[in-house]
């Protein structure tokens, strides 16, 4: 493990505007991409230590520092940080599309009870759900998912960390 | 007793349905479901005014459930027989209760992540072009400078083509020059002139006059609106007459 290298990926990390993908990161170094990956884990394993402020994440094999949750308050106090959040049928509708994705607007309002349009403008307008594709099915509907971006915002790793109810109902 | 409904939160027949079994601390099931039937008509009784997609949607779940109250008061045996299939509306709302719970969670998520902020980057986008990066033209010096002198001389004329930017006046405007008015009463006494009616272009005074088209064109739709003139056009793409 060299240090320049670790030390280029952690400069490359830093100065960018969003997350870096594995992809870039190794072509930065130089490095195969399963290497960079190694190196990427040893640096997270430094920033995890009690002792640093922020850490990396991953957010589909894209990383990006972020300050950790227990000085929210501190950061909050100094530069009176607001916070966007998402309102209840924001929520309820995106919780639906995240665990049922690829999934349809009638799909959606089926189980919604109520129509799902507006909703679905503004979870897209927040960049947390994209269009897929269209389903081979009758009027070819648009099917949604999630985004990149919908990960960063609930601090998951990939869809497969989506939490899981404890029991089926 | 009716359950009042928060308007805002307002989130169609489920959402009252689970509601309202919620706040009766039930099961989802058939026969909670005929317990909190009157309930729900009662609900809809006493909502004046929602939209008829909205009313439909509460009617279908009315329907539905005044079948399963019924399906209740039915004797015993022949209940069994259907028992077995669970009715839609059961499914549906335990769907609608497990993405709650999802919901929740993710809610939960949510909260943790918006402790965490990110560095407020000031570097610009990556560069395009990484420093390895080679073109292979098959082309000549001289054709490259040529190229180069048409995409100048082009340039150039682009610029010379293009309005000179008007000044900005601060908050004056000017008056108009030609009003729609003035010129409804033009069309009309040119039109008394020629009883056999004009082309549109043979209305306007000086044809590169771009406001004069404009208002030309707005008094005739203005006319013809009121009837004051009529537009004919015998065939697709001929000029059209007004009479």
């Amino acid at each position: 493990m060299k240090a320049d290298i670790l030390a280029g990926l952690e400069a490359v990390i830093f100065a960018a505007e969003g997350p870096v993908s594995l992809e870039d990161l190794s072509t930065a170094v130089d490095l195969p991409v399963e290497e960079t990956e190694k190196y990427i884990n040893n640096l997270r394993e430094e920033y995890d230590k009690e002792r640093h402020g922020f850490y990396l994440r991953e957010y589909d094999h894209n990383y990006q520092f972020l300050t950790k949750p227990s000085y929210y308050q501190l950061i909050k106090e100094m530069y009176g940080k607001k916070v966007t959040r998402l309102s209840q049928a924001a929520l309820e509708t995106l919780a639906i599309i995240a665990y049922k994705q690829p999934i349809t607007r009638g799909e959606i309002e089926d189980i919604r009870g109520v129509k799902a349009e507006k909703t679905l403008l503004t979870l897209s307008k927040y960049g947390l759900i994209e269009e897929l594709g269209r389903k081979d099915t009758i009027g070819n509907p648009i099917v949604y998912g999630t985004t990149k971006k919908f990960l960063q915002h609930f601090d998951l790793k990939n869809l497969s960390c989506l939490p899981e109810l404890d029991d089926e109902e | 007793m009716l359950y009042e409904i928060k308007l805002d939160g307002f989130q169609g027949p489920l959402e009252l349905l689970y509601q309202l079994i919620k706040k009766n601390k039930i099961e989802i099931s058939e026969i909670s479901l005929s317990e909190v039937t009157e309930q729900y008509l009662e609900y809809l009784n006493k909502l004046q005014s929602f939209d008829m997609e909205m009313a439909s949607e509460f009617m279908i779940i009315a329907a539905e459930l005044i079948q399963i109250k019924t399906r209740a008061l039915l004797p015993e045996e022949q209940n069994e027989i259907e028992e077995e299939e669970e009715s839609s509306l059961v499914r549906r709302l335990k769907e609608y209760h497990y993405f709650k719970k999802l919901s929740e969670l993710l809610n939960d998520l949510e909260k943790e992540g918006a402790k965490m902020f990110v560095r407020t980057a000031t570097c610009r986008e990556k560069n395009i072009l990484s420093n390895n990066f080679k073109l292979n033209l098959q082309i000549e010096l001289g054709e490259l400078m040529q190229a180069y002198k048409n995409a100048v001389v082009a340039a150039s004329l682009e610029i010379e083509e293009k309005q000179p930017p008007p000044e900005l006046k601060g908050a004056e405007i000017e008056a108009e020059k030609i009003k729609i008015e003035d010129k409804i009463k033009y069309i009309k006494e040119k039109l008394l002139a020629v009883p056999s009616g004009l082309s549109f272009s043979e209305l306007l005074e000086e044809k590169n006059n771009r406001l004069e088209v404009i208002v030309t064109f707005l008094s005739i739709l203005e006319l013809a609106k009121s009837k004051k003139i009529k537009l004919k056009q015998n065939e697709v793409f001929e000029s059209i007459r007004i009479v």
